[in-house]
Formats: structure tokens, sequence, C-alpha cells
């Protein structure tokens, strides 16, 4: 099954690393070129100041009639910088050169050039070469400086940015994961929607969803009445079969025993044995067919009072023989699923338990694991071989006849059809039959 | 005993009013729901039989019409819908038993007359009033030891008679209860089996209150 929230999730973080990556590098490289346009320009002005200093001897003798010296063009290898060509031959250099010399290449007059050169003690230097022309000299000024401690104080500037990033990248992931959660909130109603329908709790989907799954909640709705018509229906005319086939049996049965066929006894058996036989097979298949198990959407039904409503009803039908039918069950157990399989169920094991008991029934319910109906009787029992019998291969649907375990199968017929299964035993507390139904945890 | 037999399927209430006549009952038929609860509602039935599939008005609604109107005639629901929804809520209907088709006859039959008898808080078996016990198999009426011979409307009457000591019962509404509406009714013709049934068990048994009726039992 495929999650919505992790495309989502992965798609919003994606995107947001790209944005973050792309502002972080255009940050770095707008501050690497301001930076070095704010050097350049200021290494302009120094050469453009030793240009006015500078004055030239007839004799092709440079000096710089400087009042004052900036200390670092003085300090031996500080950073600072500079040298003069004077007609491609270096003229004049800067005391903090010590010995060293500038790669300074001359440049044309009024041309200004700046490159990055590796310095005499191999520095990174930004060097800045200014081109001048006086009294027929061509004179080249470069000014260079030492961008390490800049480049360092930058650094520490693009650390904290990068920082400050990331703990907003993060947060930004945060609300993103938060909004995409919040969105499919309305999807985690639907769902636990669903499992309220499941359980019984409520017939229909709640229609308070966004517009997205509005349609997929309607066509819910819609399918569940019509699941529930189309098993009605074919409940009906199961019943209508079953109306319009038995009442012709009855009549047949009733022919079998007529005072006519007494002189021919074997035609009235053979007659006999033939209704009984279709008898039996409409019966175990209408039977069988009736069952809706779990296709049905079920309600919550109070076991309790369902079970209470059959031992009424078993009252009256073995009303001469004064059974004591008692039920022990919790009155908050519900069962989760169609209240015709359920009566079904409890009233054809409460049928056999009635027709065997010398004088108790009792039916218990509990919930372990899911819920737990057992239904015992005081009468002879199943011996332990005919116990293993029935575990070992069943009580098949086909082979059952009224009286001879059809009710058992139907019972089991319709337990399966809920995943769940019978066992049957002895009753510890009354020493007969005992059949035990459990159902799987909803 | 009058029964109302209400079942739509007309080859089938044939052989059971047929049976019924044969054990002594007078049998009415309704074949739809409309025709069984008027029928039901004028109070001289001792029992119904109500088939759930009954057109024009199902049995269950006649059945809660009926108990509607605090109309307590014993009712037999006789139905081919055997699935224990349908029996729980034919019973929270009002019915007073069940029984699914295609049934045994003689459980329908024993049914019926158990029935009857528990309406009137007989002790399940036989009708026993005043030393006398029916046989119902045999229509016949035992005094000690003795068994005594009855004929149909003999049998009719006294069966009624039993299940009704002490009580006045006038010569129509012993005509009523002894007598389908296809009969011939003749309240005089009861003065005549009256007074064969006196001559069988004894005059004693049965006395006659000028203008009213008759009284069954030691004690009337």
């Amino acid at each position: 099954m495929r999650s919505l929230l992790a495309p989502l999730t992965i798609g919003l973080v994606l995107s947001l690393v790209v944005v973050f990556g792309v502002q972080w590098s255009m940050v770095r490289v707008a501050i690497d070129s301001t930076m070095q346009n704010y050097i350049a320009a200021g290494l302009a002005q120094d050469a453009d100041e030793l240009f006015s200093a500078l004055s030239i001897q007839p004799g092709g003798q440079a000096s710089l009639a400087l009042s004052h010296f900036d200390p670092p063009f003085v300090a031996p290898s500080s950073g600072q910088y500079y040298q003069i060509l004077l007609d491609n031959e270096v003229a004049l250099r800067s005391p903090s050169l010590v010995y060293g010399s500038l790669p300074l290449s001359p440049a044309s007059p009024g041309q200004r050039r700046v490159e990055s050169v590796v310095g005499p003690e191999g520095q990174a230097l930004l060097l800045s070469a200014s081109g001048y022309a006086s009294d027929g000299h061509a004179i080249t000024i470069g000014v260079a400086v030492d961008l390490n401690p800049l480049r360092t104080q930058v650094a520490v500037l693009l650390a904290r940015y990068t920082q400050v990033s990331l703990v907003m990248f993060a947060l930004l992931v945060v609300l993103q994961i938060g909004i995409v959660r919040l969105a499919l909130l309305p999807l985690r109603r639907v769902k636990a929607d669903l499992g309220r329908l499941e359980r019984g709790e409520v017939a229909q989907l709640g229609e308070a969803v966004p517009a997205e799954v509005l349609p997929l909640v309607r066509e819910v709705n819609r399918l569940l009445p019509l699941l529930a018509r189309r098993l009605q229906r074919s409940r009906e005319s199961l019943g209508n079969l079953a109306h319009a086939l038995k009442a012709p049996l009855t009549v047949l049965k009733h022919i079998a025993n007529d005072e006519h066929l007494r002189q021919h006894p074997t035609l009235g058996t053979q007659l006999n044995e033939q209704v009984e036989i279709l008898r039996a097979r409409i019966e175990s298949e209408l039977r069988r067919a009736r069952v809706a198990g779990m296709r049905a959407p079920g309600a919550a039904l109070d076991l309790q009072a369902e079970i209470e409503s059959l031992i009424a009803t078993l009252r009256k039908l073995y009303r001469d023989r004064n059974l004591d039918i008692a039920c022990r069950i919790d009155a908050a157990l519900r069962f989760h699923g169609d209240r015709e399989d359920l009566l079904e169920l409890c009233g054809n094991l409460l049928d056999n338990a009635c027709k065997w008991a010398r004088s108790r029934v009792l039916v218990t319910a509990r919930d372990e694991k899911g819920l737990l109906v057992t239904i015992g009787d005081d009468g002879p029992g199943c011996s332990p071989e005919g116990l293993e019998q029935i575990a070992r291969r069943g009580v098949r649907l086909d082979e059952a006849t009224e009286g001879h375990g059809l009710g058992l199968a139907i019972a089991a017929a319709i337990a399966s059809s809920y995943g769940g299964e019978i066992r049957y035993g002895r009753s510890p507390e009354l020493g007969g039959f005992e059949v035990t139904v459990s159902f799987p945890a909803a | 005993m009058r029964i109302l037999l209400a079942e739509d399927d007309a080859s089938l209430s044939d052989r059971i009013k047929g049976d019924l006549v044969q054990r002594g009952y007078a049998v009415d038929v309704a074949d739809n729901g409309v025709d069984a609860e008027y029928l039901g509602d004028e109070g001289i039935y001792d029992a119904v039989i109500l088939d759930l599939g009954l057109p024009q008005r199902s049995g269950l609604q006649v059945l809660r019409n009926w108990r509607g109107k605090g109309n307590a005639t014993p009712v037999l629901i006789l139905t081919a819908r055997d699935a224990w929804h349908e029996k729980v809520e034919g019973f929270d209907a009002g019915a007073d038993d069940y029984v699914a088709k295609p049934f045994h006859v003689e459980e329908l039959y024993a049914r019926v007359g158990a029935l009857i008898r528990r309406a009137h808080a007989q002790p399940a078996g036989a009708v026993v009033s005043d030393g006398l016990r029916l046989d119902e198999a045999r229509q016949a009426v035992i005094s000690g030891d003795k068994t005594i011979a009855l004929s149909g409307m003999e049998f009719r009457l006294l069966r009624y008679f039993m299940l009704h000591p002490g009580q006045v019962l006038s010569k129509s509404h012993l005509a009523e209860h002894v007598y389908d509406d296809d009969s011939d009714r003749d309240s005089n013709v009861i003065e005549v089996h009256v007074s064969h049934l006196r001559n069988k068990i004894g005059a004693a048994l049965i006395k006659t209150r000028r203008g009213q009726g008759y009284v069954f039992g030691a004690s009337g």
C-alpha cells in the first residue's frame, strides 16, 4: 500500500533542500564578489595616491614623496604591498615586500586590472594593477593585499549563515510535515469512521470531509444501503422460495401418511423417504444461502438481549419439558455482525442443547481475544470417539439431516463465515454436550 | 372446539381441515390475512392455526393486530419461514407455538391439542375433569375403568364441557364452538346430543339452567 504522507514529505524536503542550496551558494558568491569589489576599489585608490606622490627625475629615477605611509606598507610581510614599474622595469617596491616582488605585468595607461596572484610568501593576494602615463614614461602601479584574514572573517560569517539556514530548514521541514499531516487528518477521520462502520456503531460515513475525499465517501454511503437491500432482497426471495416449496412438500408428506396408502405400505414408505430427502436438501441449501456472513455491514448487537429473546422462544417451544435455560452473559458484550446470522447460529445450538438436555441448558459468553460463546447441556453428551470424529471430519452440511447435526452444521457454517470456529466437548458444569463458538477479535 | 385455519394453500388447508374434523374439531378456513383477522376477532375460536405467508395481510401483522386489540385466542404459527429470527419475531408478536413446514401431521395435532388444553389450565397429556378423562385418539371418554365410546358430536360437546367446567354454556354458544360455518346449525340438535351424553356419562354431570343453558361438573 502506498502512503500519501511519505511522497509528500519527501517532495517537500527535497524542494526545501534545493531552495536552501541555491540560496546558500548565491549568498556565498555574492559575499565573495562584493568583498573583492570593495577591496579592489580600495586598492585602486591606493594606486592613485601612490601615483600622485610619484615623481620621476630626469635621469629616470623614480621617488615617492609621501608625507605619511600606511604602516602596513612598511612593516615587513604585512600582507599589504605595492610595486611600481617604470617603463616595464621595477622602479619601486613597498618596504613590506622586503626582498620579494609581486608578479606584476605592465598595464597600458588608463588600464586597471584586478587579479588574484600568489605573493612572495605564498599568500593568496588580490592585486590591482593600474597603468598611468607621465612625462612620456609608462608607469604601472600594482597594489596588493593578502586576502586570507578577510577570507577567514567571511568564512566565519558564512558558517553562521549556514547554521541559521540549517535551523530554518529543520523548522520548515517540521512545519511542512505538520501541514501535510493536518491536511491528511480528514482521511484519518474517514478511516476511523470506516472502523466504526465495520463495528456497526454507525450506519453511514460522515460527510464532513474535504471536497477531494467527498466523492469516495458518498460512493461508499451509496453502496452501503445497496448492499443491505441486496441481502434483504435475496433473503426475501429465499423466504418466498421456501414458502413455495414447503407447502407442496407438506401436502406430499400428508399424502404419504394417507389412509389409502396404508394398503400399500412400501409405497408410503418410499414416498416418505423421497419427501424427506427433498426436504433435507431444500432445508440445508436454503439455510446456507441465508447466511450473510461478513459480506453485510453489521451492527453492534447486544448479545445478552438477543440470546435472552432466543431463550424466551425456546422456553415456549420446549414448554412441556420445563427446562431450566440459564444465560450468563455480560450486558456490555457486543456481537458485530448480522442479527439473523447470530440468531440462526445460537438458535440452532440452543435447540440442539434443549433437545438433548435432561433439565438444564447454560449459555455463557465472554470476551477472550475475541468473542467466545458456549452452550452446554446436562444431557448424555457425546462419547470421546464421537467427539473425535466430529473434530476430525467436522459436521458436513450435505450429510447432516434434521436431528442429526444439521443444526450443528449450519452453526459451523455461520461461524466460519465470520472467520470463527466451533469446538465440541463436554460441559464442565453440566456434564453434557458443550459447543464453544469463538470469533476472531475485531 | 372450533379452530380457525388461516392458510392460503388450498390443497394443504383441505387436508389439515379434514384431519382436524376427524379429530373432532370444527374448522373454518381463511385464505387471506384480512379475512383471517376479521374471523379471529369474532371471538368464537378456541385456537388459530396461522400461516405467516398470507396474501393481503401478513400473518405476523394479523397476529399483532389481534394482540393489540386484546384478543388472546391461542395462536399456533404454521409456516415455511423457519429461521430463528422469524421464530423469535413470531413469539414476540404473541404466538403461543410455532410449527415449521413441512411438519409431521401428528406433531401438529398434538401441539394444537396441547395449546387448547394449556389455554384451559389443563395438565399436559389429556383433558381431565370431574372423574372423566378424554381419550382424544379414540374419541372416547374413560370413567373409572370403563371406556365409553362417543359419537363425533358427543365427543366435541363433552370436550368443550370438560374444558369449561362450572361455566354456564348456552345452546347457541355450544353450537358456535362445535360447528363450523359451513354446517347447518340447529340448537335443538344440541339438546339431543346433550341428552345422549347424559345417558352415557351420567345425568348429574350436565345440569340444565333453565333459559340459560348447561353447566358441566359436579360443582355446577
